[in-house]
């Protein structure tokens, strides 16, 4: 079928086969390949994207699911190329990772409950990470780094994780138009 | 690891939707969001011919807190009902306890 979604504030159109899975259409179509794919059945949330401002693994949503609605990878979460987004500055800061092939998903699962919780607990962080799985077992790091980000308002910095379910395409589109701008 | 091939078919409505599947029969599924049902078809444990997409229907996104009885949508999100407040904390997902808070 025919799929139009925006990723990363640009629109994308492709004729793929119904049973195209999301994770594939971004990294085979749109190019991008920051979400892994681990698990493969939905459990250890590397293919973590925003589908229209939440969180959602995208091995386990098929491209026509997403088909109309925005799209937000960890390549479109920085404002620039030589950018980073506050919540990779603290995984950094914090050495948030380790082998690194976990962390597009929890970027993206902190950037997720930073629109909603913006100054979550600790015990709200785990819980929220539930889905997200890192064999490296840096646990503690990827915690403090998103208590850190919460503290420096890295909720506020992100338009794209504010979008709304509704208004998705519209608002990611004016968010294209800011970036081109 | 991809699905065995199907076709997509998006509902406009409930009614729309069970028209579809009476159409399908047997070899027709509902999709709401996929995250059990997808897995399922990757392992080849369920091959549907068509999959009925009932993921947009906010028709069927609700919870009604009813004297006796708690209805979930069959299209609301799991989140939704851990977020939801509820009288009757034995009744599980609600009783899940890392959703007290």
């Amino acid at each position: 079928m025919k799929v139009i979604m925006t990723v990363n504030g640009g629109q994308i159109e492709a004729e793929v086969p119904d049973r195209t899975l999301l994770v594939d259409f971004l990294r085979d179509v749109a190019g991008l390949t920051a979400a892994n794919i681990g698990c493969d059945t939905s459990s250890c949330g590397a293919c973590t994207v925003l589908l229209d401002g939440q969180s959602a693994k995208s091995c386990t949503v098929l491209a026509a699911q997403a088909d109309g609605r925005a799209v937000v990878t960890v390549e479109g979460l920085a404002s620039g190329p030589d950018e980073m987004h506050p919540m990779q500055l603290a995984f950094r800061a914090e050495h948030a990772l380790q082998c690194g092939f976990c962390t597009p998903g929890m970027v993206m699962a902190a950037v997720s409950l930073l629109a909603e919780n913006p100054l979550p607990t600790e015990d709200e962080v785990r819980t929220a990470l539930e889905g997200n799985l890192c064999r490296c077992t840096g646990y503690h790091n990827i915690v403090r780094a998103v208590l850190a980000a919460a503290r420096d308002g890295a909720a506020g910095s992100d338009e794209a994780a504010a979008v709304d379910g509704a208004a998705g395409l519209a608002a990611s589109e004016a968010v294209a138009g800011r970036r081109s701008a | 690891m991809i699905p065995a091939p199907f076709t997509y078919q998006r509902a406009g409505s409930a009614d729309e939707a069970l028209e579809l599947a009476a159409d399908g029969g047997e070899d027709a599924k509902f999709l709401a969001g996929g995250h059990s049902l997808l897995p399922l078809m990757k392992l080849r444990l369920a091959v549907p011919e068509i999959l009925i997409d009932i993921g947009r229907l906010s028709e069927l996104r609700y919870i009604r807190d009813g004297w006796a009885t708690l209805r979930s949508g069959t299209a609301g999100r799991s989140a939704a009902r851990w977020r939801t407040p509820t009288p009757r904390p034995t009744c599980p997902p609600w009783s899940w306890p890392w959703t007290a808070s």
